[in-house]
């Protein structure tokens, strides 16, 4: 309890009576607001802690856009036995997969439209961080014919841009599965 | 919008306390449910990716629902999490600058201005720091573009406080509307007690004199036959008398009486001119002060007169003179209460009971009255009541009060005591009147 300059209790003791007269001095409302106040800082002192220490998804992609880095999941020699006319295709794609998601989708040799949705929002989530969101372009009788990205929030410049859109394609699978959809 | 329907209210019609607080808060429950719908409907469309960002977007949201009860306390939060979200690196999650907005107009409207001006310099410059820092999340990649987003935060305060102001000068003007109107009550009133103490003093007095003459004609005239018509006159004469006094009691009851606390809710009439003085109907005295004086030595002359006539014994002495600055309002108070005494000596003595006395003294600063007489037994009431002869004159029992009321409107002062069954009175009247006046209006 003693300090390398002496005993500081009286000091501490001190503190303490002025933080109580200072407590004292406010009025029920006032007290009650900043009792609440406190319990309000307290919880989020312990929150923001908690849930920086979860894992942050496409939080990697712009730094694996700069330095063109990209982890894939480890391959081997047991892969699923593709058939078909895009057998190579698969092949290729399932090599190159990041994701568990990805896997698991192509694991059956199809790609449904369903499972492309699924794949196609991990896609936009990615974006989303970056502040961009894929849209698809339609012709005049709504039959999709291609997509674009447009940027919703943020200053990044268009080289940026295109690197962490190819990056986001990329680590979500989109790049190898939106291919394989209907084939 | 305001409008108030009939369901809202209670049973009595008197509008509930939720419904007052909802009718006085609308504009904050407004905007605040508007950026609440902004920002839900953006959470929906692009979901925080980030734990932190989805920490900071929820706290942000729990703000903007709280911001119309606490407002203050609402605005710096959501301000402390658009900060903070400008720390992670995630753009997803619902857009902060519509929180920003509102918490800078919230603050603008509760908190003064070098606090809204502070929280309006905290929000720019934390959005200027990822464009200094040329991240992606800044606001703009240029400082030109900055400038738009800086002129939006300082409309959303320049709106909070203008609205501010204008609840400020409608206060403002609805206070001086009240302080006129009260003004005016008061003006009124005092007006009134001026016509009550004139109208009492002057007819009040003579009616008296008049019953109480037709009284002691009745008592000498006796109950033989001889004098039956003469009988009947002053009987007439008396009860003409006694029953005019009465109105006259009655009138100056309505004009005491205060024009707001009228009861059945009907509006007093719209305020005159301000300014229209009570005293502008009051006959102008533009005679110096050794005549005013006059005014007063002849009252207390045929204050005395009048009593001896009645059978009344005693006197009234006169001392000093008068300083040549002293005020007629203040002479004529003196000889409204000599008068006033006067009367009363006549309702409340008996011209058996001994001596009445009343010294004048005119001094440097005020006129003093000093009076004492004998208190009229209570028997002698009773005594008048069984010998068959008409009542007397009733005491309204206002008319002390009313001088009392104006004598302490001009400063001074006017005490009655009963000491060892004689009655005395003393009354200070300052010969400047003003400041207990002026701290009349004033309060």
């Amino acid at each position: 309890m003693t300090g390398p300059h002496g005993d500081d209790r009286p000091r501490r003791r001190a503190h303490r009576t002025r933080l109580h007269s200072l407590v004292a001095g406010l009025d029920r409302p006032h007290r009650r607001m900043l009792t609440a106040v406190t319990f309000l800082v307290a919880c989020i002192a312990i929150a923001v802690p908690l849930a920086a220490s979860l894992p942050q998804p496409w939080s990697g992609v712009a730094a694996d856009a700069r330095d063109g880095a990209s982890r894939t999941l480890a391959t081997g020699s047991d892969h699923p036995e593709f058939t078909g006319p895009h057998k190579y295709e698969m092949l290729d794609a399932w090599n190159n997969l990041h994701t568990e998601l990805g896997r698991s989708i192509l694991e059956d040799g199809v790609v449904t439209p369903d499972e492309l949705a699924e794949v196609r929002k991990a896609y936009n989530a990615c974006l989303s961080v970056y502040g961009m969101q894929a849209k698809t372009i339609t012709d005049g009788d709504g039959e999709p014919i291609g997509e674009s990205v447009v940027p919703v929030r943020g200053s990044m410049d268009g080289l940026r841009r295109s690197a962490v859109i190819d990056q986001c394609r990329t680590e979500s699978d989109y790049r190898w599965l939106a291919p394989l959809a209907g084939a | 919008m305001n409008a108030v329907p009939e369901r809202d209210a209670d049973s009595g019609g008197v509008p509930s306390r939720p419904f007052h607080w909802l009718r006085a808060h609308w504009f904050r429950l407004a905007i605040a449910a508007f950026t609440l719908a902004t920002t839900l409907i953006e959470w929906a469309a692009i979901p925080p990716v980030y734990p932190l960002n989805f920490l900071f977007s929820g706290l942000s949201v729990i703000a903007i629902v709280l911001s119309p009860f606490l407002p203050r306390i609402s605005g710096w939060f959501i301000i402390m999490t658009v900060v903070a979200r400008l720390f992670v690196l995630d753009l997803s999650g619902p857009n902060p600058l519509w929180a920003a907005y509102l918490a800078l107009a919230v603050i603008g409207y509760d908190s003064a201005i070098p606090v809204a001006v502070g929280a309006l310099l905290t929000v720019i410059i934390a959005e200027c720091v990822p464009v200094a820092l040329n991240t992606f999340n800044a606001l703009s990649a240029t400082w030109i573009g900055m400038v738009n987003y800086i002129g939006m935060f300082t409309l959303a305060a320049m709106g909070g406080m203008s609205f501010r102001w204008r609840r400020q000068r409608d206060e403002m003007r609805e206070r001086a509307v009240a302080l006129e109107r009260r003004q005016w009550e008061l003006d009124t009133l005092q007006r009134n007690t001026r016509l009550a103490s004139r109208i009492h003093d002057s007819a009040s007095g003579g009616l008296s004199y008049i019953a109480l003459t037709a009284q002691r004609e009745l008592r000498r005239i006796g109950d033989d036959a001889a004098h039956a018509g003469e009988r009947e006159d002053w009987r007439f004469v008396n009860e003409q008398a006694l029953s005019v006094l009465d109105e006259i009691h009655h009138v100056i009851d309505l004009l005491e009486r205060p024009l707001s606390s009228d009861g059945d809710g009907r509006q007093v009439p719209a305020a005159p001119d301000r300014h229209a003085s009570p005293d502008v109907d009051l006959p102008p005295t533009p005679r110096t002060a050794s005549h005013r004086r006059e005014d007063v030595s002849t009252a207390a002359r045929a204050a005395e007169a009048r009593l001896a006539r009645l059978g009344f014994h005693g006197r009234f002495d006169l001392h000093g003179e008068t300083d040549d600055d002293c005020s007629a309002e203040s002479l004529t108070a003196a000889a409204n209460l000599i008068d006033e005494i006067a009367a009363n000596i006549t309702r409340h003595m008996s011209p058996d009971a001994g001596e009445y006395r009343c010294v004048i003294t005119f001094g440097e600063n005020a006129v003093e009255i000093m009076e004492t007489n004998p208190i009229a037994p209570q028997n002698d009431a009773a005594r008048n009541a069984g010998d068959g002869m008409p009542d007397a004159p009733r005491p309204h029992g206002s008319g002390l009060a009313l001088h009392r009321r104006i004598i302490r409107g001009m400063g001074g002062e006017l005490n009655t005591t009963a000491e060892d069954c004689d009655w005395i009175l003393y009354a200070r009247i300052p010969t400047r009147p003003g400041p207990a006046r002026h701290r009349e209006r004033a309060s």
